[in-house]
């Protein structure tokens, strides 16, 4: 009996933990370093005020970013997000996904990713920083 | 020692069942039902932007995987004369996985698949077209019980439609 609650505590703790992973990709071709001003666009669903944490962010490295719903014109790049929470104790965020866009054209020039299970949790501040320092400092 | 056994058998089949696989490259394929336009030329083809699945993660798409379903897609179609490597064909088509969007979880789960096509000429590098293509599918509990299937099976489905648009986009080109 000791050994199947040892099993079962056991494969909770793998689903609990994982692996936390951080990842990016750029497209061929694609030239970041020309980027200056960002629009991050608010994912209709994000109540947690994500694009601000990410426009933030931008603006502290050094970039010009703004947020809000529909992209202006002109603007070097436009940021997308995907963001995933889960709750373990409390409610925390697991994945976060960033898509740096071209303003002309709304085509992906880079993507970057935050995986990070519960007991290696970060705040949503920190994963967005995780994300954002891979995929501008490329 | 019949509980140790049973423990162990148990806990065997809760991770085995909880795992992710990586989408299947013939499952991505789209079936072909129309008469593409046929080209003389042939065509390589490079992804980029792919993941690696991991078991604990859910269902990625694989840059090689992604290339294989895409090949044997274009293949099928008859629209270009062969598939060959980099720098032996008239014409490349570079691939990148831009967005991967999967839930978390629900009964029907829907992937959002966004891939960026370029269609170049190797002798000159000349851009003939490129165009982002943005697909979705929805993958319902009658398709698969255990959710970690049922998300494989919606990205598979997003990327099959992905290609049959692709394709499509490829024909309408009417490229000698």
């Amino acid at each position: 009996m000791k050994l199947i609650k040892l099993t079962l505590l056991l494969c909770a703790l793998v689903f609990l933990t994982g692996c936390a992973n951080t990842d990016f990709s750029k497209a061929p071709g694609a030239d970041l370093s020309r980027l200056q001003s960002f629009f991050v666009v608010k994912l209709p669903a994000d109540e947690r005020g994500i694009e601000r944490l990410i426009s933030d962010r931008l603006n502290l490295m050094g970039f010009s970013s703004s947020y809000g719903t529909s992209a202006p014109e002109g603007v070097d790049a436009i940021v997308t997000y995907q963001d995933k929470w889960m709750w373990d104790i409390t409610m925390y965020m697991i994945q976060l996904d960033i898509q740096i866009r071209d303003g002309r054209d709304s085509r992906v020039l880079a993507t970057g990713r935050s995986y990070r299970p519960s007991l290696q949790r970060k705040t949503p501040e920190g994963m967005v920083e995780e994300v954002l320092t891979q995929l501008l400092r490329q | 020692m019949k509980n140790s056994i049973f423990g162990l058998l148990l806990g065997c089949i809760l991770l085995m069942s909880g795992c992710a696989t990586p989408t299947v490259p013939t499952a991505m394929v789209p079936e072909v039902h129309q008469n593409y336009h046929r080209s003389g030329q042939s065509l390589s083809i490079n992804v980029l932007g792919g993941r690696e699945t991991s078991a604990t993660g859910t269902s990625q798409i694989a840059n090689d995987d992604f290339h294989r379903a895409v090949a044997h897609a274009v293949d099928n179609s008859a629209i270009f004369a062969s598939v060959g490597n980099y720098g032996s064909t008239d014409l490349h088509l570079e691939t990148f996985i831009g967005m991967l969007q999967q839930p978390l979880m629900g009964f029907n789960l829907t992937v959002t698949l966004e891939v960026y096509y370029a269609l170049t000429e190797s002798a000159t590098g000349n851009t003939l077209w490129r165009d982002t293509i943005q697909s979705t599918y929805t993958a319902t509990t009658g398709e698969a019980f255990a959710g970690i299937t049922r998300l494989r099976l919606a990205t598979e489905g997003a990327a099959r439609e992905n290609i049959r648009q692709l394709l499509k986009a490829l024909s309408d080109l009417q490229l000698d």
